[in-house]
């Protein structure tokens, strides 16, 4: 039983630290550990950011849908005037939240998250930079 | 000024339910039944659906502004754009059917749905395109391999190929606006719109939606759209076949369309900048914020981006507006 106890000492002190991996090898007995620090709540490679560096604007727990491209927001279609995002709707992740023009060529805005559209931070008509961010979203925590 | 003897022929066809005689037309017009018959073959060059049955005379069974799918499939000289035509008597928006086909993944690269007639969508008003009968309403679906932030270029592509298409069959010195008006003359001819679905970093498709003022007389629009818009029926006096000149866009347009899949985007714009009638003029652009930004239009950066040099000497880089070249006084 002392081994149990050993590996559970090993956890509760790297508990502590950053430690990532760790292998230890003793009397013919090996324990591989390994985790992930902390995974930042579904970051999907360059989609999204969860963190509001860009906009001072939202709190920093909460996530914030990014411009794709450079262009001209609209939360509500100019055109076909179909309303995306308004404060306080529920979105899915996948679901269509604005639409960013330029050269006349209209590209949808997918949210990456789930939640509640807390703000929408970039009025219809305004120009985006790209990275930009453009709603911000309270998480259904599970 | 005497109506001329193809005019008088095609009033005389249209305002004729049945046939109509060879001898009943050169008795009317006052020439030869040859002169008739020979006439009658021209038009059937142009696009005329024109019927001829001995004893019986000729009977006109389409002009040129119907659409025909039959038509463009035997006039097609395209490999990928329009082997696929949906044609519809009238549609609220080519765009948004198109749209709708294109989440489909089964239909092809380069189907096209094209409709005599858009009714547009509710309620909108004032400065949006009107798309009358006699005009081309076209939109294609492509999924072209270049980054979402490319996809401009294809609609840059799409004016030139109008450009070319428009020059070729009918001489008229038309040129682009940016980012992608069809102009001649200082008034609208036709636009370009497109619709994109895209993840970061790759295109699912492209929906490049044109619309062209064909064979539409002034008196159908609206007076206060007659100022800014022209169609080719008014520049040139007569109509021209929408299915050649459909046929002819396709052509050009699949030649730029290899140029951007070959990812050659600087010959795209080279091409854009051979037709436009922006760089180098003094222009005001009417920003979607509801301001204005004004000075030269210096060039397009590599996404078509308007480098517009203000008075100040700063250089802004516009990706939307309503642009309007500023009459200098001579």
């Amino acid at each position: 039983m002392q081994t149990k106890e050993n590996v559970k000492n090993i956890i509760s002190l790297i508990g502590k630290t950053d430690i990532t991996e760790l292998i230890w090898e003793q009397d013919g007995l090996r324990i591989d550990i390994s985790r992930e620090l902390s995974p930042p709540a579904e970051v999907k490679a360059e989609e999204s950011r969860p963190v509001a560096g860009n906009t001072p604007q939202a709190a920093a727990t909460n996530p914030v849908i990014d411009a794709p491209i450079v262009g001209t927001f609209y939360s509500t279609h100019p055109k076909s005037k179909q309303v995306y995002a308004l404060r306080g709707l529920k979105v899915d992740a996948g679901q269509v939240v604005g639409v960013i023009e330029a050269m006349k060529v209209y590209r949808e805005v997918f949210s990456p998250f789930s939640g509640i559209i807390v703000d929408i931070l970039v009025a219809d008509g305004q120009p985006v930079m790209y990275a930009q961010g453009l709603i911000e979203l309270r998480q259904n925590l599970a | 000024m005497r109506e001329s003897i193809r005019d008088s022929l095609i009033t005389a066809l249209h305002d004729t339910k049945g046939y109509l005689s060879g001898e009943v037309i050169s008795n009317r017009l006052g020439v030869s039944r040859t002169a008739v018959w020979k006439q009658v073959q021209r038009l059937k060059k142009e696009g005329y659906h024109i019927l001829t049955v001995r004893r019986k005379g000729y009977r006109l069974l389409s002009s040129p502004r119907d659409l025909f799918e039959g038509e463009i499939s035997r006039l097609l000289e395209t490999s990928l754009l329009g082997r696929d035509i949906r044609l519809y008597k009238e549609l609220a928006s080519t765009n948004a059917k198109a749209i709708e086909l294109a989440r489909d993944s089964e239909i092809r690269e380069g189907t096209f749905v094209i409709a005599n007639l858009q009714r547009g969508g509710k309620g909108r008003l004032g400065r949006h395109w009107l798309s009358l009968p006699g005009g081309l309403w076209a939109s294609g679906i492509l999924r072209p391999g270049i980054l979402p932030q490319q996809a401009p270029l294809v609609t840059f592509a799409a004016a030139v190929a109008i450009t070319r298409a428009i020059r070729e069959m009918t001489n008229l010195e038309v040129s682009i606006k940016w980012p992608n008006d069809i102009f001649y003359n200082g008034r609208k001819l036709g636009g370009i719109l497109s619709e994109i679905e895209s993840e970061a970093a790759n295109i699912h498709f492209l929906v490049l939606g044109f619309g062209l003022n064909v064979n539409i007389r002034m008196s159908k629009f609206p007076q206060p759209l007659r100022a800014q818009a022209t169609s080719v029926y008014r520049e040139l006096k007569k109509e021209i076949s929408l299915n050649v000149l459909f046929v002819k866009i396709l052509k050009q347009l699949e030649s730029l369309y290899e140029l951007i899949q070959d990812k050659q985007f600087e010959s795209i714009l080279d091409s854009w900048k051979e037709y436009n009638c922006t760089l180098g003029e003094q222009v005001s652009v009417a920003l979607p914020d509801g301001s204005e930004a004004t000075g030269v239009a210096l060039d397009v950066n590599q996404s078509g981006a308007l480098m517009l040099k203000t008075v100040n000497g700063q250089i802004k880089t516009i990706t939307s507006g309503d642009l309007s070249i500023v009459q200098v006084a001579a």
